[in-house]
């Protein structure tokens, strides 16, 4: 079984493809989504989609590595996460530090996602204001900033200095949903959005128009490696031909409308994550089986050793799991291998301590016995402690099971699919029913484990041990 | 013969057995006697190599302890643990007959010592495919010492095998045992603290008190011709009426 899910694994993997990443918000998988189409155009490209990855410095770090070959970004982004020079502006100025570190940007999409200030319509029409500049005029203004917005350098800190300006209210800091429910209400006049927030068209907010220039552009672009587009200029000139196709507008009505699969269907789907998750989880159970249980041993007969065994694995458990998957991104990039080696080590500390704990509850006077008897060390390890200590190591590989279900639902913030994969995706796009659909299997298949498990302790511990 | 050669031994730097020497024939039951933490079942321990004299010799059936092998040395013992030992996740049946599957016996070899042995124990079929927790302390013993016996060793070692029953139970198989004692002739070592317990089984007794052998003899012996005033107060402590009658 282990070699099935070792060739699964590594089917994964393979070279000659085309992968195209995302962020994970709607915008992002929508480019990406369009990139998909684009490349599925040329000739012997078989393009893949690994979307969703959690944050720039992540969705890079893939990039750079060969993990995907190119993804949606922003040039206001690029310039000042990816290149550190917020100093840099003008395209192609961006375009040749870029190629410094093997990258490279397409031409601009056609629109701009930058920050903006939304006016609400009853401000709109009691204040009559459609510039930037005109806010120096509106001192009673009400405003309703995130905290993001609130405190980035490019913006409310740009907006105060560039306009010389200070608002007799302070602005008051809230989340970006509680800000568009202000706003609805008419508690608040004006918010800080992305100039393509879907919202923005549904609430019937205006758009101050910046004729200052104050605001950083965020063009839209696709950031390639260049490795690739030497590889396959076919791609690119594909991709390339995206320039220009989108508005604000547009890209607004796109938000809104969401990002849907239209090849798959929610059972397919359903049932390709299910399969992923299970992979998964059984490479972690088959590894804290075969490394978990005799390491439990050889701290149990090597004392020192299993101090160090279980500090160590106790160590692990206590870093985060996102952080661990993060940590382990410079050396295995993303995916599933990463994601399946932090299970791995996750899931280890139960096992071997449970086996630790079931070793040491035995009776001594019963090793006494064996000794007496004789039992050559093979012996003793399958017919006196193996069994005698099953119940405690059974119980702690249940719960390692357990908890890796839940745990490699995070995996799919590092492109390794599964059950986390639709949670993420439906949290990017504030989709409850797609969260749904990663949340109760995956809750359901730990139930289905739990008694799975309770069901062959009855064959698996012997009988003498459960009256 | 069983005999210690001015045996010393120490753990964690405290003396827990002190220059002990004994000759006890064999086809003989000897007790050792003495209250808890006096080394008694050091020397039991020792006897069967589990603990290595730091000082002295330990001979059984003419062969010095150390110089055969281990295993060989301990096939010709047979213990018995206090509540006799029985692995909890093995059935009566194979508790017996784990140590001779383990030294590769064939089936019918097992199966033709079984047959022999079980009318000596007495143990009812239906407790065969039993487990120990389903056991009650007296049919653990037994299946503890057929399963000591399986590998028909010269030498029986009892440690505390009764203390843990109560008394019907615990009468009815000291008559057992002495009974099964007498038909095997086999040398046999019993630890109890229980004065009666070695009056009745002991044909020689050694009284131990903190690690030192103050007298071996027989009850009458002891009872009679206290070689120590130790001998003399823990034989005025247990005395009872169930002493005279047993003897």
């Amino acid at each position: 079984m282990i070699w099935i899910l070792l060739f699964s694994l590594f089917s994964w993997s393979e070279t000659n493809k085309v992968v195209v990443g995302s962020k994970a918000f709607t915008e992002s998988y929508i480019l990406a989504h369009y990139a998909v189409e684009e490349i599925a155009t040329v000739p012997d490209a078989r393009v893949q989609s690994r979307l969703g990855i959690g944050g720039t410095g992540l969705v890079v770090e893939a990039l750079q590595s060969g993990e995907i070959d190119l993804y949606p970004e922003y040039t206001g982004t690029i310039a000042q996460v990816i290149l550190k020079k917020p100093e840099l502006v003008k395209f192609d100025d961006i375009q040749s530090e870029l190629k410094k570190i093997g990258l490279q940007m397409s031409r601009p999409l056609g629109f701009n996602n930058t920050y903006a200030i939304a006016l609400s319509p009853s401000a709109v029409q009691k204040y009559k204001m459609t510039k930037l500049s005109q806010l120096r005029n509106a001192d009673s203004l009400r405003l309703g900033f995130s905290q993001e917005y609130y405190s980035r350098a490019d913006g409310y800190p740009l907006l105060v200095e560039k306009l010389h300006w200070k608002p007799t209210v302070p602005p008051t800091v809230m989340s970006h949903e509680l800000a568009y429910n202000a706003i609805s209400t008419e508690k608040i006049d004006a918010m800080d959005v992305y100039s393509t927030d879907a919202n923005i068209d549904s609430l019937n907010l205006t758009l101050l128009q910046d004729d200052l220039n104050i605001t950083p552009a965020y063009e839209a672009v696709f950031l390639a490696r260049t490795a690739f587009v030497e590889r396959c200029p076919a791609c690119w000139e594909r991709i390339e031909s995206l320039s220009g196709k989108f508005s604000e507008s547009q890209m607004r009505q796109l938000n809104s409308n969401g990002v849907t699969n239209k090849k798959e269907t929610i059972d397919q789907r359903l049932l390709r994550r299910v399969k992923e998750h299970l992979v998964l989880v059984s490479i972690a159970f088959c590894f804290s089986l075969l490394v978990g249980v005799p390491l439990g041993f050889l701290g149990f007969h090597y004392r020192r050793i299993g101090h160090v065994i279980l500090g160590l694995s106790g160590l692990i458990q206590t870093v985060p799991s996102l952080a661990l998957f993060c940590l382990l991104i410079p050396f295995l990039g993303i995916g599933p291998i990463p994601a399946v080696v932090a299970l791995c080590l996750y899931a280890l500390l139960p096992v071997v301590a449970g086996t630790v704990l079931g070793l040491r509850g035995i009776d001594p006077l019963l090793f006494e016995v064996a000794e007496t008897l004789c039992l050559s060390p093979r012996q003793k390890l399958i017919r006196v402690e193996l069994p005698l200590a099953s119940l405690s190591i059974w119980s702690g590989l249940k719960t390692s099971t357990i908890i890796t279900i839940g745990t490699a639902t995070l995996a799919a913030l590092i492109g390794a699919g599964g059950l986390g994969a639709p949670i993420v995706e439906g949290l990017a796009l504030n989709d409850m029913n797609l969260v749904l659909l990663g949340a109760i299997p995956s809750a359901g298949l730990a139930l289905i484990t739990h008694f799975l498990f309770d069901w062959l302790e009855l064959w698996i511990v012997p009988k003498g041990l459960q009256l | 013969m069983v005999e210690f050669r001015h045996v010393s031994k120490s753990q964690t730097g405290r003396l827990i057995l002190k220059n002990i020497s004994f000759r006890w024939p064999n086809g003989q039951t000897h007790v050792l006697l003495g209250q808890s933490g006096s080394g008694k079942t050091t020397v039991l321990k020792t006897l069967m190599g589990l603990l290595p004299p730091d000082e002295g010799e330990v001979w059984t059936c003419a062969r010095k302890l150390g110089t055969v092998p281990r295993e060989q040395w301990l096939e010709s013992i047979g213990y018995i643990p206090q509540q006799g030992g029985l692995f909890p996740h093995l059935t009566a049946r194979q508790n017996v007959t784990l140590v001779a599957e383990a030294r590769g016996w064939s089936a019918q070899r097992i199966e033709e010592r079984w047959n022999e042995l079980l009318p000596l124990v007495q143990l009812k079929e239906g407790l065969l495919s039993q487990y120990p927790k389903q056991m009650s302390g007296g049919e653990a013993q037994r299946v503890a010492i057929f399963r000591a016996l399986f590998l028909n060793p010269q030498l029986l070692v009892l440690d505390e095998p009764l203390s843990a029953l109560d008394p019907i139970v615990r009468s009815n198989l000291q008559t057992d045992l002495k009974n099964l004692f007498n038909r095997l002739k086999k040398t046999v070592i019993i630890v109890t603290h229980d004065l009666a317990e070695a009056a009745y089984f002991g044909h020689t007794i050694s009284i131990l008190k903190n690690g030192e052998l103050l007298q071996t003899g027989t009850f009458e012996d002891l009872r009679d011709r206290p070689a120590h005033p130790y001998v003399e107060e823990f034989i005025r402590s247990q005395r009872s009426i169930e002493i005279e009658d047993l003897k």
